[in-house]
């Protein structure tokens, strides 16, 4: 049996530029460079044979000098295990590009950086076949057909897109030419997301990116596991998840709550049933929703400072517990106030329209009891 | 609300001070500082409590009525409002946040809680500090507020009366809120605020996204661009490495060269100190050293050759001519040696060895002649004998013929017969030879040890005679002869046989006689025998003495002694001299006995002497001379060596090796050092010789290329762009510049979106809620705005005796009141009046704030505001006042007399401190 790691799109060099915070952006780019390490430690610890990287191993086609020396130094460590890499579009090689100098990348590491080839593993009866990208965009499809052979794996190592393959520039890969490629198994790469699927009798995923990059990117992250048991024309896949932190984006209720403690509670309550224990590590983003009594003090600013979670992004979508029906019948300032907003909610033309003027009414009695921009 | 009663427990000047009070109207009257101020500042705070320092920073009202006691400030109030009677009790600590409350319900007498965060006014008149200020409080400026302008006032008291009394904040607050929350989202010039900012920066990312698109579209091509560049340079590179190596192969081999000739340069320079020599002083010294040992060597020389020739410590030139003489009279004295050697080893040897052989000889001669003298008497029986042999030989002859006719077979027994018949007669023949050889020989003998040269030729005579005699017995003689008629042969065979008979009988009768004769002749012959061996031997033994002797003879004669003539005479000749001597003393010795040679040896022995002895005489001179010359200028040499230092060199040997080394050496150094010059000078290389030998050893050495394949390279190396790094360096820049990925910028694109959009439609929420809430403003204006000037107007008149009826107020709020057609301004109007214009106003504007359903009735506190009417006019305003006490309790305080005797007259209770 033949045991191979499939990790893409690390985008290693990601800058987390959307996380304003100077620090919190330093410790995700350790998390990616750790989760890389990580990945290579556990090739090791199951005794994996292969590694494929199917593209955007770099978040950029001239990655620091350094950082690349780092990469190389990695991969030398866990020899004897191959490290397959096919660039990407983000990764590109071009003449002078850090692939430009296959002296520097260790024996065990093996590079697609061109047209369709094929590597060969007899011991292992596998063959692995792979291609690059050479430029930003490769609008031809990069992936060539190749003969089926009994008892024998054929293995693609490629990044491409599968999904739009009719208007992707991004080395399109329609599903007929994956059915037809001849391939046990297509490693693929670009597709931030853990996708699985299989054409005719070729087997391919996406193992999606092995740490997020941003809440575009949520939920548990990792490598794919492939086990290559003889008799079987595919590989038996497992995910293993490996991510540092996760993204995650979720709704709390806070009707009836009068303080920010008691939200910061029953979000901490709700974080900890959902993601474990260890829920602090994570970013989020919490849409505040439900009623709020007139009475309540909970802010944006108080909540995130009784929140102790890594990121916290909150969208506050509350509203307060009054009877606007009743208000507007009082001959008060108010009162006159919710009458008329009522009546502009009853004649909104759209949805928006009317959430605006909810929007407009709930602001405007909040701001006969706070001042707005502290809440803000 | 009607305040029953206030107890100062301890506040300012007062201390445990009750003060009842009447629910419709009063004046409490007192001097200045009697503490009506105090008093009302103990109702406000009582009420509203204490909201920090006024505006101008001015003590509180907290710190500035601490209690003269120096106890806690404390005070109490009793009161009815909405249907309730309250005891209110407040304990005052240092801050706001220390003062307590208590309140108890009167009529259950239980506790009642405060709403939290609410003041007893609050709770009870349903109006804020600010509120109760513009509604309820009616006073002098300067106590709650910084006296600004009658207009200013106006205007707050205006725009309250859009507020209704259940709010807690003014209208215009809350515009003021939401405008503030708009004006973060987008100031009013637009250029700020958190939507103005995102929105740019919404703009910039997607002014960035496609700017990244662009320049990713670009760099596809630009990659291609670089391909071809980086294949240009490679080849250009590879060029440039050709040419490069050939020139660093040039300048490796140049190096090699010139660190060889250093090396070679430094080993002379050690092989120079080595020898204690400086490498500067070469020049001079090698020359002047050179001549020095040029005539050393000379005057050696001359004496060399001397000592050459005689092989000792003499020297002395010599001539060919000499050397020729001298020569010849070597092979003479070999010759002379040879001869000596031959006689030797020879001559001697022959002579010794004929003498054996002769005396051998001469022994069996005498043997011989013995035997031969006992044979004598017996030659007459032999001649019988011979006869009757010879008769039975020829009956057997005959027989035998006979016989042979009879029977061939008979031949050979006659041929038998007939042979040794021949052989007897040989014999005869030989002994006759023999004795006479051996006779010569004999007298040959005898004369040759007399050394008579005839002898030997007798002896030589005789020898051969013996010789041939010995010959002629060893050759034999054969004879056939043939037979006969058959038939006469059978009976001359009978006759024969019967003769035969006869013969036998008298051969028998010899033959004892004849046996004894053979065996003497047995002896005989044996002796025979034995000279026969000897004879040759002899020959031989006397050949050779005699060839040899003849040889020596020969020789000696032919050896020309006489000495050639020496044009010098030789040094050399002394020992030539003494083994010449000595050889010929052996000469002489050995040639003792030949006078002959003696006399020439002696000659030659002669000669020579004399010869060497004249040339021995001047070769003596000049041997001197050149001795002496030899050691002037060794001296002068070593002189030199020694002031060189070199004290080492004691002779001119030493001098000439040294001297050899130093020229060796100094001129492979004086070379070497030209030869790194001009090295250094053609190369322009400066490096010492350790730099070279470092460079070199890691220079590794390249086939030079030809001067045309050179010329083909630069030709091709020209025709690449000299820009071609630079094009290279400015692409692979434009694609290093390659920012953020358009994935990421997408990220934030879309992330920025949201937050426009959230704060897009906040902002819109904010504009709608603010137009609406001035909308409803408006509305409530301008349905107040009647109310007020009706009710207004009424008071006025009613305070002016009908004289003003209508008070106007624009929108600058300056009060105008219309006076007899036309609006004058209050502050045009006397300050009674204006007065009285506000104080309309001030209580049209409570009344129309304060009287909605189910609102307590407002205690108005009035500080002394008519101080400035004269009495018509305070008369017409108690009245009007007291009128108004139906719906509020009036407390009024005043330190003016007369007023509280005129408010007294108009149904007002008048307490005085
Ligand atoms: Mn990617």
């Amino acid at each position: 049996m033949t045991k191979i790691v499939q990790m893409s799109d690390v985008h290693l060099g990601f800058a987390y530029a959307g996380l304003t915070d100077r620090h919190r952006q330093q410790q995700r780019q350790q998390d990616l460079w750790q989760t890389f390490l990580n990945a290579l430690a556990y090739c090791q610890k199951i005794d994996a044979q292969l590694l494929l990287i199917p593209g955007d191993l770099f978040d950029t086609p001239n990655p620091d000098a350094a950082l690349v020396q780092d990469v190389q130094d990695a991969f030398r460590k866990i020899a004897p295990i191959k490290v397959v890499i096919a660039t990407g579009n983000h990764d590109f090689a071009y003449a002078g590009s850090c692939w430009d100098e296959p002296q520097k990348w260790p024996a065990n590491v093996h590079l697609f950086t061109g047209t369709w080839s094929k590597l060969d593993f007899p011991d292992w009866q596998i063959t692995i076949w792979g291609a690059g990208f050479t430029a930003p965009y490769a609008k031809i499809s990069l992936l060539k057909p190749v003969t089926p052979q009994t008892n024998h794996w054929q293995i693609g190592v490629l990044h491409g897109d599968a999904f739009t393959p009719e208007s992707s520039p991004y080395d399109p890969l329609t599903a007929e030419q994956i059915a037809n490629s001849g391939l046990n198994w297509l490693a693929l790469g670009h597709i931030h997301k853990r996708i699985q699927n299989q054409v005719g009798a070729t087997a391919y995923a996406y193992a999606g990116t092995p740490e997020g990059h941003g809440f575009d990117e949520q939920g548990p992250k990792g490598v794919l596991v492939l086990d290559f048991i003889p008799g079987q024309t595919t590989p038996t896949v497992t995910f293993q998840p490996l991510a540092q932190r996760q993204y995650e984006e979720l709704s709390v209720d806070l009707t009836g709550l009068n303080s920010n403690s008691e939200a910061a509670a029953k979000i901490e309550t709700m974080l900890a049933e959902k993601y474990g224990p260890d829920y602090q590590r994570h970013l989020y983003k919490i849409h505040l929703t439900g009623a709020l009594p007139t009475t309540a003090l909970i802010t944006e600013a108080g909540l995130t400072a009784q929140l102790s979670v890594f990121d916290l992004r909150l969208r506050n979508e509350t509203h307060l517990a009054i009877d606007y029906q009743q208000l507007a019948q009082l001959d008060t300032l108010a009162g006159n106030f919710t009458k008329k907003v009522l009546a502009k909610i009853d004649q909104a033309h759209n949805d928006q329209e009317k959430a605006q003027a909810q929007l407009a009414l709930d602001l405007g009695l909040r701001a006969f009891q706070e001042d707005l921009t502290n809440a803000h | 609300m009607r305040i029953e009663q206030l107890n100062l427990i301890d506040f300012g000047m007062f201390h445990q001070f009750e003060l009842k009070l009447d629910p419709s109207a009063q004046l409490i009257y007192g001097d200045n500082e009697q503490g009506k101020t105090t008093l009302l500042s103990f109702m406000l705070l009582m009420l509203y409590g204490d909201q920090g320092r006024d505006r101008k920073g001015q003590l509180t009202i907290r710190s500035k009525y601490q209690p003269w006691s120096g106890r806690e400030m404390a005070g109490s109030l009793i009161l009815t409002a909405k249907n309730h009677r309250y005891q209110i009790e407040k304990h005052f600590g240092k801050t706001f946040s220390k003062d307590t409350t208590e309140i108890i319900d009167l009529n259950t007498d239980e506790a009642v809680p405060l709403p939290p965060k609410m003041e007893v006014g609050e709770w009870l008149l349903d109006l804020n500090l600010a509120g109760f200020l513009k509604t309820g409080f009616i006073g002098q400026p300067g106590i709650f507020n910084n006296g600004q302008g009658q207009d200013d006032l106006t205007e707050k008291l205006v725009k309250n009366l859009t507020q209704s009394g259940d709010e807690t904040v003014s209208a215009n607050e809350v515009l003021a809120r939401l405008a503030a929350a708009s004006t973060d989202l987008r100031s009013k010039s637009g250029n700020k605020g958190q939507l103005v900012a995102a929105k740019d920066q919404l703009e910039q990312l997607q002014l960035a996204r496609q700017a990244t698109v662009a320049r990713q579209t670009a760099q596809t091509e630009q990659v291609a661009q670089l391909q071809e560049l980086s294949q240009q340079r490679q080849q250009r590179d590879q060029l440039q490495t050709k040419l490069q190596q050939d020139q660093q192969a040039q300048q490796s081999q140049q190096r090699q060269q010139l660190l060889q000739a250093i090396q070679a340069n430094e080993q002379q320079i050690q092989a120079l100190h080595a020898l204690s020599f400086q490498p500067e002083q070469v020049p001079t010294i090698l020359p002047k050293l050179q001549q020095l040992v040029q005539d050393a060597v000379a005057a050696n020389q001359a004496a060399a050759v001397l000592t050459k020739v005689n092989g000792q410590n003499l020297s002395l030139p010599i001539s060919e001519a000499d050397y020729a003489a001298t020569a010849k009279l070597q092979q003479q004295t070999e010759k002379i040696q040879q001869l000596q050697n031959f006689f030797q080893q020879e001559l001697d040897p022959a002579a010794a060895q004929a003498l054996q052989q002769q005396a051998a000889w001469r022994e069996l001669t005498q043997q011989q002649k013995q035997l031969t003298e006992q044979l004598a008497p017996a030659d007459q029986l032999r001649a019988q004998a011979e006869q009757l042999t010879t008769a039975q030989q020829q009956n057997l002859q005959q027989q035998q013929i006979h016989q042979d006719r009879l029977d061939r077979s008979q031949q050979h027994t006659a041929a038998n017969s007939r042979t040794a018949q021949q052989a007897h007669k040989n014999n005869q023949q030989q002994k006759l030879l023999l004795g006479g050889g051996l006779l010569l020989l004999g007298i040959g003998l005898i004369l040759v040890i007399v050394k008579i040269v005839f002898g030997y030729v007798l002896a030589g005579g005789g020898l051969l005679l013996a010789v041939i005699s010995l010959l002629r017995r060893s050759t034999p003689n054969s004879l056939v002869s043939d037979a006969d008629d058959f038939s006469e042969q059978k009976a001359a065979l009978q006759e024969l046989q019967a003769q035969a008979l006869v013969l036998q009988q008298q051969a028998a009768d010899l033959a004892p006689q004849l046996n004894q004769l053979k065996v003497t002749e047995q002896q005989l012959q044996q002796v025979v025998h034995q000279i026969q061996a000897a004879q040759p031997r002899l020959a031989t033994a006397w050949d050779r003495w005699n060839t040899n002797l003849e040889q020596w003879q020969t020789q000696l004669a032919n050896t020309d002694l006489q000495l050639p003539e020496l044009t010098l005479a030789t040094a050399a000749l002394t020992e030539l001299k003494n083994q010449l001597s000595l050889q010929l003393a052996n000469c002489q010795q050995q040639l003792i006995q030949q006078l002959h040679a003696k006399q020439v040896a002696d000659f030659t022995t002669y000669q020579v002497n004399y010869q060497l002895q004249q040339k021995d005489q001047v070769q003596q001179q000049q041997w001197h001379d050149l001795q002496k010359r030899q050691q002037t200028t060794q001296a002068a040499l070593l002189a030199y060596y020694q002031q060189l230092g070199h004290t080492e060199v004691t002779n001119l040997t030493q001098a000439q090796q040294e001297l050899a080394t130093l020229t060796r050496v100094g001129q492979l150094y004086q070379t070497t050092q030209a030869t790194v010059a001009s090295q250094r000078q053609v190369t322009g290389i400066k490096a010492s010789s350790a730099e070279l030998a470092a460079s070199l050893q890691q220079a590794t050495t390249a086939a030079r290329l030809t001067t045309e394949q050179r010329h083909q390279l630069q030709t091709q190396l020209k025709q690449f762009p000299t820009d071609l790094d630079d094009q290279w360096y400015q692409l692979q820049h434009q694609l290093q510049g390659f920012g953020r990925s358009v994935d990421e910028i997408d990220h934030d694109i879309h992330d920025l979106i949201e937050t426009v959009n959230l704060l897009q439609t906040r902002y819109q929420s904010l504009t709608l809620a603010q137009t609406t809430l001035q909308q409803v403003i408006d509305e409530r204006r301008k349905y107040f705005a009647p109310s007020l000037k009706e009710k207004a107007g009424q008071y006025l008149a009613t305070l002016t005796n009908q004289r003003y009826q209508e008070l106007l107020i624009p929108k600058s709020f300056a009060l105008e009141v219309r006076d007899q057609g036309s609006y004058h301004e209050a502050d045009y109007l006397s300050s009674g009046t204006a007065d009285q214009a506000y104080l309309a106003l001030r209580l049209a504007i409570t009344n129309l704030l304060t009287n909605k359903a189910g609102q307590s009735s407002l205690p108005l506190l009035l500080d002394d505001i008519l101080r400035e009417y004269d009495d018509t006019r305070a008369a017409n305003a108690f009245r009007f006042l007291k009128s108004q006490s139906q719906q509020h309790q009036l407390i009024m305080f005043t330190c003016h007399q007369n007023l509280a005797d005129l408010a007294a007259k108009n149904g007002f209770v008048v307490r005085t401190l």
